[in-house]
């Protein structure tokens, strides 16, 4: 492993406002990006307090992971799983649970349960390297070409490589652990005892999302429901794969930080994908809760997206859909958010609706699956078949105090999760390809 | 086949009340209009809640736009007859 002597930490980009567009990049035309109802803005609809930000520490974050991880090896969780499908527990039957395991085939190779970083991926990366031709292999110059050029190109791209959508944003260390540092001594990001290292270069952020089977995912908690959450993650994973190899094409260094345990949520925000939802998760005005992320780091000088604004702050103030889904009661069911962090895994300097995630880690760990009810359960997940939806969404984002009433309407119509006696239905559906039908993007 | 149906039954519709003559008051018009518009609406929310395997948002969601919208439509042909 690279030493790492000197640590170069005057980013330009880890001491300005968090929460607001960073200067000195170029931002893309943002004004066909979304329909009418979504405004682009120069900060997130989040309030920050830079004086107060508390960085996230990797152990905290790993350890997070690790008592989140599913794995028949380990004792507890093994009991806990055979114990419900022996016991027909409706959402663990064993084709329930195979399903979950054969959704995250790849992808469950990104992280163990003890907390490292599993090497699936790395594994599956040495085989499919052979499919890159770099331009120094093919004898030609690298791609050039303007940042908007770049970034228009690189989404096409992406879609092209199975992403529902990609956004772009500068690497930020507000949002990241002590030990992830800006270094000139390293070449491409690199992970050591010291920390996690990033060349100055490497400053471009791709978000990838990744869309989550919508049916399956109103199954949750349980074994459909994880299949759908790992589903939506193996999704932006794979696409991001092919994404980097891509980059690696034309002449650029492309580097998954994701799997090096970097948080994709504030980057997808700061990104424009979203906007931050009362369950601490992104909401996003095509996909709702039923998308998932993925993370490149780049130094393919790339144009720039802008944070997002569709109401969504003021409609979670009154909706509270996913605070009534969770099944242990971690999301805040206050109408404010608020300043104060609730237990050692939540961080100062944000204004959120904080959960309880010592709660949500402990409930999903006994589960022995992964739970993510709060995120299916959620009124902006619609799928696109009638325009009633489209019409919801711009009311939503113009009318959000109503929100209350549009989650009643909700409930009323039969939307949100699906009761377990009704999940084994989900085998009975007639589904469109990957369980993803149109969506208000399409 | 549904949405051609509809078309075509709205289409007669609006003929119709073309036929009757070019005297209609302004409100006949607005609420054969939104009547009509509320019913191929229902339609569309019954079908697409069907494809989205929605069936209780499919049967309320028609139920929500239909009824209004068949109680102005028959409203604007009430309005017509009594004259």
């Amino acid at each position: 492993m690279t030493a790492v002597s000197a640590v170069d930490t005057s980013s330009t980009t880890s001491y300005h406002d968090p929460g607001a567009i960073s200067e000195g990049f170029v931002y893309r035309d943002q004004s066909k990006r979304y329909p009418w109802w979504v405004k682009s803005v120069d900060r997130i609809t989040v309030e920050t307090n830079a004086s107060e930000i508390q960085k996230p520490t990797i152990n905290m974050i790993m350890m997070s992971l690790m008592r989140r991880g599913q794995n028949p090896d380990q004792p507890r969780q093994r009991d806990g799983l055979v114990n419900k499908i022996s016991n027909g527990t409706p959402g663990f039957s064993l084709p329930d649970v195979s399903l979950e395991f054969a959704s995250q085939t790849f992808f469950q190779s990104g992280v163990n349960v003890d907390g490292g970083l599993i090497s699936g991926f790395r594994k599956i990366r040495e085989v499919i390297s052979d499919q890159v031709h770099t331009p120094q292999e093919l004898g030609v110059p690298p791609w050039r070409g303007t940042e908007e050029e770049a970034s228009s190109m690189i989404e096409k791209a992406a879609v092209h490589l199975g992403a529902a959508q990609v956004g772009f944003t500068a690497m930020d260390l507000t949002w990241l652990g002590p030990n992830v540092r800006i270094s000139s001594d390293v070449e491409k990001p690199t992970t050591s005892r010291e920390g996690i290292f990033f060349p100055p270069a490497y400053k471009y952020v791709i978000v990838v999302a990744g869309r989550v089977p919508m049916w399956a995912a109103k199954c949750a908690p349980g074994a459909l429901g994880s299949a759908a959450d790992r589903a939506g993650y193996e999704e932006a994973h794979m696409a991001e794969e092919k994404l980097m190899n891509f980059i690696r094409g034309i002449g650029y260094g492309a580097f998954d930080i994701h799997m090096m345990g970097i948080n994709p949520i504030p980057f997808a925000v700061m990104a424009g994908l979203g906007e931050m939802g009362r369950m601490n998760r992104v909401v996003s005005p095509f996909f709702g809760g039923a998308v998932r992320f993925a993370l490149i780091l780049t130094d393919l000088p790339l144009a720039l997206d802008k944070p997002i604004d569709f109401g969504l702050h003021e409609f979670c103030r009154h909706c509270r859909k996913c605070a009534r889904a969770c099944p242990v009661n971690a999301i805040s069911f206050e109408t404010d958010p608020s300043w104060e962090p609730l237990g050692p895994y939540s961080f100062k300097g944000k204004k959120v609706w904080f959960e309880d995630c010592e709660k949500c880690a402990a409930y999903t760990s006994s589960a022995g699956t992964y739970c993510s009810a709060c995120l299916a359960a959620c009124t902006w997940n619609k799928q696109n078949k009638t325009a009633l939806h489209g019409l919801m969404r711009s009311l939503g984002a113009k009318l959000p105090a109503f929100s209350r009433f549009y989650a009643l309407m909700d409930d009323l119509f039969g939307y949100g999760l699906i009761p377990e006696e009704k999940r084994k239905t989900w085998w009975e559906k007639d589904l469109p390809v990957k369980g993803v039908s149109e969506s208000s993007k399409d | 086949m549904v949405n051609l149906v509809l078309g075509l039954l709205t289409g007669f519709a609006a003929a119709w009340l073309l036929l009757q003559g070019s005297n209609q008051t302004w409100y006949v018009w607005v609420l054969f209009i939104l009547g009509a518009a509320s019913t191929i609406f229902s339609f569309d929310v019954l079908i697409g809640s069907i494809k989205e395997h929605e069936k209780r948002a499919a049967v309320l969601g028609f139920l929500f736009f239909v009824i209004p919208g068949v109680i102005l439509v028959g409203m604007s042909w009430a309005l017509v007859f009594s004259q």
